[in-house]
């Protein structure tokens, strides 16, 4: 199988129902709290929040059935976060710390490059590595249809337009994969990258003109608003609700607190302080608390002995998380508090 | 009588661009009663697809142009009423389950069409559960639909049509892209729908015989217009009497036309009663073939697979295994065997796309691979730049050379991934399912173009389903199953009996012939046998109806 096949056939993954919590949980539900691992991400740089989001991203997928499945999608998306971290050095001119002095590169003209901005590089790229293993996680257990549901309730046409753009990342990939094995089949000159992408496009274009079609004989155009019956919270949803909002707020509350800040230049500083472990365990706990709960056989069936004593320590673990938060809090109130401050840079100054 | 749930008053249709769809309306007039099955037919183009878009209000609303006279669909002017009002009243499938699927999960797809009508939530559950009951696919409901088969996909598309209870279901060639089980699954579902819940049918279908029993009437369009509408005992006649329209015919309806005997037969147990004279006669006998491809032992190997084994990569299990095969120069190979029994893979290994896991590979020349869908290939904006003048004069394209390969019908596309994957010459070409979705027609503009002399020292592979033109088409037949060779022999024996007999060869058992013209030859041969007996007996011949 050539290359170009087989990232095309890597990228056809999708939502998988196999009882892990995060599928049982309403996709709303699920959506806040990939969106509170989400916030942590962008308000903290300090690599190790970006480690702690990265394992309970890793943990919640093996607890939902799926790390294969976000392990293959991030070593998909591991060259563009290599990118970022090769990038940085050469487009980042400070930092005190100078490796390599007066580098020429074509195009770029004369350089240096400082472990500042290496390790600035390397702390974006496992950034960009938590984020993508999170939207992996996210496309294998928030089930579209669901969520798509929510949203045709208030624009019906946006709605489907999503859901088919969700519904033909497969098609498409397989239509890729089928134009790289017919372009490897083809003797002599292989045709150029710009007319194979052309045909892509025009493939796309053509099944773009059938889906129409097929929505049109479906009573598209009428774009009557969805009415659906109410389904009760569960307490799969009542759990992953406080853990997403508990991790949200312990986001906020340490930011705001100033815990694990992060300096990249002119030296690389992160803080690594008793606060700072309390805060990087609260989140992990908090994030963790409802996968507890047990996973679902794939019939959808929990055992009821096992889900109630599941679910009481998950609400027990939830309960230390809210007292930690807590203390996060009076954390913050306390900003004069000392922190110790972990110096990564470990040569002297340039 | 109840309203037509479709009548069409000298309607006529013309799409609006060139590079539109082919196929308009001329001056059609005709009426489809509730609870009729209707089967069109018609070459590519003829205008059978605006038909059925027409039924549904695609034709003009979705695709512009222009259109005159009346139409209407269960009472409603197609000029005031689009695709989404019609939608409660023409269910519709397409060719391609993959693009007719919007949701995720095959409970919501089949509940889509009714949520845009507006239904309650109650009767959208219990019109789901109804639908899939009906369909036998209740097990579906809660499955993924990236995670379906074509067959099953096409069935779940099927269940969105009809879920709404429509009055009319618009099918356009539903199974072109299915293989020959599912095929069947999805036609009798159409059928069943018809019979219990008085829904008409109108159905574009190119596996005609399959359909035939059923229809009330046959529609045959030729250049957008209506050219036959009749029952199909009669329609068979009016295809019978013209012989560019004997394409038309089911292989037991060709084999009888043939052998003059008529009536021709709806079904094939008619066209075994029509026959059952023969065989209380004179033996039949079997005449030469047409000897094309006919390996013979010196003729030097030119691929071969030796203890050749395949697994696809993180799955337990085996696609190939212990494959022993080798193909000679000349030679026509059938390669069969139902859905994953590892056609595919093996034409993959033959061409190198794939290394095998155990055993070996070996090609002593180079091996040309056509994938089944032909516009995979075709990647430029001009038909020259695909392929070089010599192979596209050897096709029959070299004045399309101008032209962009998107513009060229689906028979000229087929030609030029030919002659794109043909133009070094390879001394083996492999074609996986090239028939898939082809009508007769077609199939045998395909046979002509590799009995082409150009190829005469090629061996040829084909993977297909479809014994009638793998009986057309090979010598030799090897059969695949779960991975490994079932069997290897020749045509005459592996397509003449079990489930991969041709249709002449499960009305003639037991004689070798397996295609309408040798069997209609072997009629022939037996009826004149029994004349000569009869002459010397002085008995009149029970023959009646074949010709010598």
């Amino acid at each position: 199988m050539n290359a170009a096949a087989g990232i095309a056939r890597a990228l056809t993954f999708g939502y998988r129902p196999r009882g892990g919590v995060l599928q049982r949980a309403r996709a709303t539900t699920s959506c806040g709290w990939f969106a509170a691992l989400g916030l942590v991400i962008v308000l903290y740089e300090n690599p190790l929040v970006s480690a702690v989001v990265l394992g309970v991203t890793l943990i919640a997928a093996v607890r939902c059935r799926v790390l294969r499945e976000v392990l293959l999608a991030v070593a998909v998306s591991a060259p563009l976060a290599v990118l970022v971290a090769l990038i940085n050095p050469i487009a980042s001119q400070q930092g005190l710390t100078v490796l390599v002095a007066d580098l020429r590169l074509p195009l770029v003209g004369s350089i240096e490059i400082t472990r500042e901005a290496v390790v600035y590089g390397l702390i974006l790229g496992l950034r960009a590595l938590a984020m993508f293993a999170v939207c992996a996680l996210y496309v294998c257990t928030v089930d579209p249809d669901q969520l798509l549901r929510v949203l045709r309730r208030r624009s019906v046409r946006s709605a489907i337009t999503a859901s088919l753009a969700v519904r033909f990342v497969p098609v498409l990939a397989r239509d890729g994969a089928r134009l790289a094995e017919a372009r490897s089949c083809r003797p002599g000159i292989k045709p150029g990258a710009a007319a194979v992408s052309r045909a892509v496009f025009a493939r796309s274009l053509d099944r773009a003109g059938d889906a129409a079609l097929a929505l049109e004989t479906r009573g598209y155009a009428l774009a009557v608003p969805l009415r659906e019956a109410h389904r009760p919270r569960r307490r799969v949803d009542w759990a992953v609700s406080a853990s997403a909002m508990l991790v949200a707020v312990i986001a906020i509350v340490g930011k705001s607190a100033g815990l694990a800040s992060f300096s990249d230049y002119p030296l690389t500083q992160a803080d690594l302080g008793p606060w700072e472990i309390v805060l990087i365990l609260a989140l992990g706990v908090t994030a963790l608390a409802p996968f507890t709960l047990p996973t679902a056989r794939l019939d959808g069936s929990v055992s009821a002995a096992s889900a109630s004593a599941t679910e009481v320590s998950a609400a027990s673990v939830l309960t230390t998380s809210a007292s930690v938060t807590s203390v996060s809090a009076s954390a913050a109130c306390n900003v004069a508090a000392p922190s110790a401050s972990t110096d990564l840079s470990t040569g002297g100054a340039a | 009588m109840s309203d037509p749930v479709l009548r069409l008053d000298r309607f006529s249709y013309r799409y609006p661009t060139e590079g539109g769809p082919a196929g308009g309306l001329k001056n059609v007039s005709l009426a489809i009663e509730p609870g009729e099955f209707v089967l069109v037919c018609g070459a590519s183009g003829s205008g059978k697809s605006t038909l059925l878009r027409a039924a549904g209000g695609l034709v003009p609303h979705h695709f512009g142009g222009t259109a005159a006279g009346e139409a209407t669909v269960c009472g409603r002017d197609l000029r005031t009423h689009g695709p989404a009002e019609l939608a409660a009243y023409c269910g519709t499938v397409l060719q391609d389950p993959e693009t007719q699927i919007v949701m995720g999960e095959v409970r919501y797809e089949i509940a889509f069409p009714l949520e845009n009508l507006g239904w309650a939530p109650s009767d959208v559950d219990r019109a789901v559960d109804r639908t899939a009951d009906a369909l036998g696919i209740r097990h579906l409901l809660r499955r993924r639909t990236a995670e379906l088969s074509g067959g099953e996909l096409q069935r779940v598309v099927l269940a969105a049509a009809i879920a709404a209870g429509p009055a009319l279901l618009a099918l356009d060639e539903p199974t072109s892209q299915l293989d020959p089980v599912a095929a069947g699954d999805l036609l009798a579902a159409a059928i069943t729908q018809n019979r219990d819940h008085d829904t008409a049918v109108l159905i574009a279908e190119h596996r005609i015989e399959r359909v035939l029993p059923a229809a009330d009437r046959v529609l045959v369009f030729e250049r957008g217009e209506l050219v036959c509408d009749a029952p199909p005992r009669e329609f068979l006649g009016w295809a019978a009497a013209t012989e560019s329209r004997a394409w038309l015919l089911t292989p037991s309806a060709r084999l009888c036309s043939l052998a003059n005997i008529t009536p021709l037969p709806v079904d094939h147990a008619e066209a075994a009663n029509s026959l059952s004279l023969i065989s209380e006669g004179s033996p039949l006998s079997v005449t030469a073939s047409s000897g094309i491809g006919e390996a013979t032992g010196a003729n030097a190997v030119e691929l071969e697979f030796r203890d050749t084994a395949y697994s696809f990569p993180g799955c337990d299990g085996s696609a190939l295994t212990g494959i022993d095969l080798s193909l000679r120069a000349g030679e026509r190979l059938a390669l069969m065997g139902a859905n994953g029994s590892g056609k595919s893979t093996l034409l993959r290994l033959a061409r190198g796309l794939i290394k095998p896991s155990d055993g070996t590979v070996e090609a002593s020349g180079s091996v040309g691979l056509l994938l089944q869908n032909p516009n995979d290939y075709l990647i430029h904006e001009r038909v020259a730049d695909e392929a070089p003048v010599g192979a596209l004069t050897r096709y029959g394209l070299e004045s399309y050379a101008d032209r962009d390969p998107r513009d060229l019908s689906g028979g000229e596309r087929q030609r030029l991934a030919l002659a794109i994957v043909t133009q070094e010459n390879p001394s083996v070409l492999l074609l996986d399912e090239p028939t898939r979705g082809m009508d007769r027609r077609r199939k045998s503009e395909l046979l002509e173009l590799l009995r082409a002399p150009s190829l005469n020292d090629c061996a040829v592979v084909l993977a297909t389903h479809d014994v009638e033109f793998a009986a057309e088409f090979a010598r030799r037949v090897v059969v695949l199953e779960d991975g490994r060779v079932a069997a290897d022999g020749p045509a005459v024996e592996v397509l003449a009996t079990g489930p991969l007999a041709t249709e002449t060869a499960r009305l003639m058992p037991g004689i070798g012939v397996l295609t309408p013209a040798h069997g209609a030859a072997a009629l022939a041969d037996a009826a004149a046998s029994a004349q000569a007996t009869a002459r010397r007996m002085r008995r009149p011949v029970a023959l009646s109806g074949i010709s010598t």
